[in-house]
């Protein structure tokens, strides 16, 4: 509704329409000043994501090329840890059949210093039970021999004697847990009395460590 | 009353302009704040975590200092080949015997000891499996068993049994029997069950 002036003009306020129109732009000012800082704000973030893109992307591919690198270097250790296993396996395979049970020629060498005047040897043998290679070595070692006759002690005395020199030598017994006297008889020739024996020594039963060839 | 109205016009048409610079201002700010600033935001805030996320990722997949060991590893897997290598090369004898015999006869050079007789005995295969990762890997040996009858003293027989076990290719002795000469107590009649391996393939 227009509004009337009814007072005389001197008195009349004059108002003009600056002011309303000031009060009525303002709105849409504010609203250009909002939408153009909108603009200038997603323009400058914008042009931030440009750059951070560009950090993103370099950084992915330092990321991708240290992954890779990671991963060439966690390959090539898997690679080699199952080499070495496979290696070690093979080894530890060959260092079975290349140990030595018993050096013969040590003993070999004990036993002759074990022996008496009064006792000689005309036999002496081994047998092993397992046929293969990599079996337990079990069997035994056989000892016949004879013993001359003695004025002051028995055949019987001296062959114990032997037999508990056999089992104190500690170097020699060591590979054996057995000692049986399975003959022992006496036999005349020529006016002579000869005593024969056979002795018989178990081999120490070796204890095979738990099978380690399946490895992961 | 023509100036009123006249005036009234003005008003009018101003509040109209003004109306519709006001709605387009909207719009503009409305659209100026819907498709660049939301989603420009949205795409910083999407970078920016982006980026902390794989700096995150990046100091996982930091190369270790000590490269995994890897230069220990091939240390060690170096000894373990040449190692390997020994043990085959003091093992393995060719399948041919030939060699394993006249080896046999240079150990027994200079010492007192006769060969009787040499003979070889059925082959005997071997089968070894080796399981690494749920790969098996299969080695077939031979032993060859070789019967030996000799003569010769028993310091003669330590000796040779000693180069025989000193020998930097490996033979092993399996049975071993030794009797009395009674014609010569000084010499024994010596039989040996000596054996040695080849590979068959690996």
């Amino acid at each position: 509704m227009p509004k009337v002036n009814l007072l005389p003009p001197e008195l009349r306020r004059t108002r003009r329409s600056v002011l309303p129109q000031l009060r009525i732009q303002g709105s849409p000012l504010s609203l250009i000043f909002l939408g153009l800082s909108f603009l200038a704000v997603g323009i400058f973030l914008d042009a931030v994501g440009l750059y951070q893109k560009k950090e993103f992307k370099r950084l992915n591919t330092q990321y991708n090329q240290q992954y890779r690198h990671l991963e060439d270097l966690a390959k090539k250790k898997d690679a080699l840890e199952q080499k070495l296993n496979r290696i070690t396996l093979e080894l530890n395979l060959l260092s079975g059949y290349l140990e030595r049970d018993l050096v013969w020629s040590d003993k070999l060498n004990q036993l002759r210093n074990l022996f008496f005047k009064e006792v000689w040897l005309t036999e002496l043998y081994f047998e092993k039970k397992g046929a293969k290679a990599k079996e337990t070595e079990e069997g035994n070692l056989y000892l016949k021999g004879g013993l001359a006759p003695q004025r002051k002690s028995s055949p019987i005395g001296t062959l114990s004697r032997f037999i508990t020199q056999l089992k104190e030598d500690k170097a020699f017994f060591s590979d054996f847990d057995n000692l049986t006297l399975t003959d022992f008889k006496t036999d005349r020739r020529n006016n002579t009395e000869i005593t024969n024996f056979t002795i018989r020594m178990s081999f120490k039963k070796k204890v095979n460590p738990p099978d380690e060839k399946v490895k992961k | 009353m023509r100036l009123i109205d006249k005036i009234k016009k003005i008003v009018y048409r101003n509040k109209r302009t003004l109306l519709i610079v006001t709605v387009v201002s909207f719009v503009s700010a409305f659209i100026a704040f819907s498709f660049i600033l939301v989603p420009a935001i949205r795409q910083f805030s999407l970078l920016s975590m982006q980026i902390k996320q794989k700096k995150r990722d990046m100091a996982k997949v930091q190369i270790p200092a000590d490269n995994y060991k890897l230069s220990e590893l091939n240390d060690k897997m170096e000894k373990a080949k040449n190692d390997l290598e020994a043990a085959r090369d003091r093992l393995f004898w060719e399948k041919d015997i030939s060699r394993f015999l006249n080896e046999l006869t240079l150990l027994a050079a200079g010492l007192q000891i006769e060969f009787v007789s040499l003979k070889p005995e059925t082959y005997i295969p071997l089968k070894e499996k080796v399981t690494v990762a749920k790969e098996a890997q299969e080695y077939l040996f031979t032993q060859v068993p070789i019967s030996v009858i000799l003569k010769g003293s028993y310091n003669d027989l330590l000796q040779f049994l000693k180069r025989i076990e000193d020998l930097n290719k490996f033979i092993k002795i399996d049975a071993l029997r030794i009797e009395s000469d009674r014609s010569d107590i000084s010499r024994h009649n010596i039989k040996m069950m000596l054996s040695v391996f080849s590979q068959e393939k690996s």
